[in-house]
């Protein structure tokens, strides 16, 4: 077997066999099971590295391990496509991966399910990659439910705990509904070309009609909605923060939700000879960026702060997708998952620091009681918000500006204005928590988290100074988008760039915007010139709104689960006990009824056996003789 | 021959109501072992002398002495029969009517079959039948042959279990 | 080869008319025993006029089968007997229930 091929499908082997190892035999490791799971994930980093590099000074390629279903027509194989942009996400994803499994071993210690945890963290690895780099619908449908259970049983970690539990579910329910249309969409595709290959689909693409690819796509589309948290199937991923956090890190930030942005870029032959899905794909992007970033604002739970802001930042990433520029979504999906996996971990620590404490009410002056965590806080909040020359500033300029550049004015200005509140409820965030005075419980004993944990946090810092440099501007000229680019050469130009705005300008005033969002909450929570409660009197109703997160669990709650209740309860008391039930028992009751007729038969003569055998005899005699 | 076969076919048929009739259980055994004797004649008549020897000497010979014993041992000629019911009495000669009727129909309605055989009445009493029958029986139906002897053995098991005082 | 038949199901019918209406044990044994000779008889006649041989080694089975069931029925009578102290067919009724 050629080297990289082996090396190929080493990488998803080690998490797969972590899983089964913790899994089986979980309990005579012990503390020691994380140790090994992280070297696990660590041995598969150091692998897709290899072979990012293999990739990187040859070429592509593709491999089928085995034939795994051949029906007729219908031949699905557990096969790998191995590119540029599947390197570039298993590096990502293996080395987020390794730090969370690091970081996870100083969060979770003493934890009773110490070995499942372990043993579900490796499972999710192993389905993410395989999602990665799987070469044909079925296979990337089978981990993309992978995934999603991975994610439901890690949400609901701690089961005994009914939120938790509940969460995990809605999570798995929601996600559901994504599924329902993704899978359609594979059907679709698969009556539409007979094949569910990559390549074999994508030579179908351009010559099939215009509706029929919008139909693949935005079914498609449905299930990334689902997965990637989108409005408006988002409802899951800020309950989805009752898992342990480092889960949060991995799965809500980093890999999972991530996912549907892969999807699209993976399927962006698909998506760009069908303009109308990809404006789809642009508006719910926009849309929830703004949205979810709107939320944000007003929150006090730090966890859920930050699943908004996942959220908001997807809608960059589908922004992006759905105009076309592929490497600009890939790249901010990278940095994205670097900043936002510190700002997870960070939140973690400060949770762990606090012994679970998550309400910004009860925070405030932590600086000086967890130096290492707060300023990896601030260095992943400065990414997020876009200042340079941390590497949020690169992917989302990049993004912004192909925005601008390619005529979308409208999505630009909600983007930019969605940056401004970025910066201004990331650093609400950090000047509460960190900095105004303390509203602690001073009984409560604040520590700094371990060296286990720290390490992670600062190397994830320093990762989220570096990687953007990558993409240094101007941004169709930088060194990633040179190394990504040439995967996306097939796709239909339906978006030409129509200005050509220097990237400096678009990229001050997105500084500026964040400058501003930043200065915003600097006055409100630092000076306190102008008190939040004035500006929340003065913006009551729109407070409200956001406070309750636009009340969309309430509408969903009214609109989809209370009918739904309703009619699962005539469901169960009509159709249920009186039909399906009164059947089944009246078949019974017929039958015991008859019996007790029978049962006279028997009359334990043995005259009127011999009687009634020998009239039996007769009878059928008689039968064969009419016969 | 065809006056042997009428007054073999009697006894047979006359002694057999005998054995029902009679209220006696030892005159009904007595009737049997009759029956039994016409029926070994008729078995010599269709060629089968080794088979009339089996039916005496196992059916007269051995399973009639077996009953006649058994009989004399409980001592119930004497036991007065209980009463006996008409009704049924009706119903049996009904039913074995009706079984009769049926039956006849069925010999003389049913699709007659040719000889198809080599054993031929000719082959037959050239060889005799009982080299025949015992070139058959430890060739062909050996299996058979041994099963029966386990099953002799485990009825023998099964009467001496039963007829124990004790079980 | 009818006449034999006929004769056959005559004796045979009279078995099951006295394994119908008797109530002894011991004459029900004894009509089950003419009800197999009748078969017998029918076996012979007819491996007879279709020139096999088949038939016979049957009859010889039936005969062994029958020497083994008459040993186990009246053992059986015999039991049954010093259960009950009668034949009656009638008080075997314990399956009833």
């Amino acid at each position: 077997m050629d080297i990289k091929i082996l090396i190929t499908w080493l990488i998803p082997l080690f998490p797969l066999s972590g899983w089964l190892l913790w899994g089986l035999f979980g309990k005579y490791f012990k503390g020691l099971s994380g140790y090994i799971a992280s070297g696990f994930v660590g041995v598969s980093f150091i692998l897709s590295v290899v072979l990012f590099f293999i990739v990187a000074y040859s070429h592509g390629f593709t491999d089928t391990l085995y034939p795994w279903v051949h029906a007729g027509i219908f031949k699905a194989g557990v096969s790998a496509v191995i590119d540029r942009l599947s390197v570039v996400m298993l590096v990502m994803v293996t080395g987020v991966s390794t730090l969370v499994h690091i970081y996870s071993i100083g969060y979770m210690e003493g934890e009773k399910g110490f070995s499942r945890y372990f043993s579900f963290l490796n499972l999710f690895v192993f389905s993410m990659i395989m999602l990665v780099i799987s070469n044909n619908l079925l296979l990337l449908y089978v981990f993309w439910e992978a995934v999603g259970f991975c994610s439901y049983v890690l949400i609901g970690f701690w089961y005994e705990k009914k939120s938790a539990s509940d969460a995990g579910k809605k999570a798995f329910i929601v996600n559901r509904i994504g599924d329902f249309g993704f899978a359609a969409g594979i059907f679709l595709l698969f009556a539409t070309t007979k094949t569910l290959n990559y390549e074999t689909v994508f030579t179908f693409i351009p010559s099939m009609p215009v509706y029929t690819t919008t139909a693949i796509a935005l079914l498609l589309f449905a299930g990334a909605v689902g997965k990637s948290a989108q409005f408006p199937l988002h409802v899951w991923l800020p309950d989805a923060m009752e898992g342990p956090t480092p889960v949060s890190a991995l799965i809500h930030a980093a890999t999972m939700v991530t996912a549907g942005v892969y999807m699209i870029a993976r399927f962006h032959i698909i998506f760009s000879y069908s303009p109308a899905a990809s404006e789809v794909v642009l508006a719910v992007g926009t849309f929830t960026a703004f949205f979810a970033a709107f939320i944000a604002l007003t929150q006090f739970d730090i966890k859920r702060i930050i699943a908004y802001s996942t959220i908001s930042q997807l809608g960059y990433m589908f922004m992006a997708v759905g105009i076309g520029s592929y490497t600009a979504g890939i790249f901010h999906l990278i940095s994205h998952a670097v900043f936002k996996g510190l700002l997870f971990l960070t939140a973690g620590s400060v949770m762990h620091g606090l012994s679970g404490e998550l309400d910004l009410r009860k925070m405030g002056g932590l600086y000086s009681k967890m130096k290492t965590t707060a300023v990896t806080f601030i260095v992943g909040g400065l990414a997020l918000s876009g200042i340079p020359p941390f590497s949020g500033f690169f992917s989302k300029d990049a993004i912004l500006a192909d925005i601008y550049n390619k005529g979308f004015y409208f999505a630009w200005a909600i983007g930019e204005i969605t940056a401004l509140m970025t910066a201004f409820y990331i650093f609400r965030l950090i000047f509460l928590a960190f900095f105004s005075e303390s509203k602690l419980d001073p009984a409560k004993h604040v520590h700094e988290s371990s060296k286990i944990m720290t390490v992670p946090m600062i190397i994830l810092a320093s990762l989220a100074v570096i990687i953007g440099f990558l993409g240094m501007p101007p941004f169709n000229e930088s060194l990633f988008y040179g190394f990504l680019h040439t995967d996306f050469k097939n796709a239909a130009v339906f978006a030409p760039a129509v200005n050509n705005v220097p990237w400096y300008i678009l990229s001050l005033i997105s500084v500026l915007m964040g400058l501003s969002g930043i200065y915003a909450a600097y006055i409100l929570y630092i000076k306190k010139t102008v008190s939040p409660e004035k500006i929340k009197s003065i913006f009551k109703p729109l407070y409200a709104l956001s406070y309750n997160k636009v009340y969309i669990d309430e509408i969903y709650n009214f609109l989809i689960v209370k009918p739904m209740l309703v009619f699962f309860d005539f469901l169960w008391r009509v159709v249920d006990i009186k039909i399906i039930d009164g059947a089944v028992n009246g078949t019974a009751s017929a039958f015991s009824f008859f019996s007790v007729k029978a049962r006279k038969i028997q009359n334990g003569m043995l005259m009127s056996y011999i009687l009634t055998l020998s009239i039996g005899a007769v009878a059928l005699l008689f039968y064969y003789f009419i016969r | 021959m065809e006056e042997l076969f009428y007054i073999f076919s009697f006894i047979a048929i006359f002694s057999a109501l005998m054995v029902v009739i009679m209220r006696n259980p030892l005159t009904s055994a007595l009737y049997l072992i009759l029956c039994f004797f016409a029926l070994a004649g008729l078995y010599v008549m269709l060629d089968m002398q080794f088979l009339a020897a089996m039916q005496i000497l196992v059916y007269a010979g051995a399973i009639m002495v077996l009953v006649v014993l058994v009989i004399m041992l409980l001592n119930i000629s004497r036991i007065k029969n209980v009463k006996s019911d008409l009704h049924q009495k009706i119903i049996g000669i009904l039913i074995a009517l009706i079984l009769f009727i049926e039956i006849i129909v069925y010999i003389y309605n049913g699709a007659q079959k040719n000889p198809t055989g080599i054993f031929t009445e000719a082959l037959i009493k050239k060889v005799g039948n009982t080299k025949i029958i015992g070139q058959f029986l430890f060739t062909v139906y050996m299996l058979p042959f041994e099963i029966a002897s386990v099953l002799l053995l485990v009825a023998i098991v099964g009467a001496y279990l039963f007829a124990k005082k004790k079980y | 080869m009818n006449n034999y038949l006929t004769v056959a199901s005559i004796i045979f019918c009279i078995g099951a008319l006295g394994v119908i209406t008797r109530k002894n044990l011991i004459v029900v044994f004894m009509s089950l025993e003419l009800m197999f000779n009748a078969a017998n008889l029918g076996f012979v006649a007819a491996s007879n006029y279709l020139n096999l041989i088949s038939g016979d080694i049957f009859v010889i089975f039936i005969i062994v089968v029958a020497a083994a069931e008459a040993a186990i029925a009246l053992g059986i009578a015999i039991a049954f007997y010093r259960e009950k102290g009668t034949l009656d067919i009638d008080r075997a009724n314990e399956l009833k229930n």
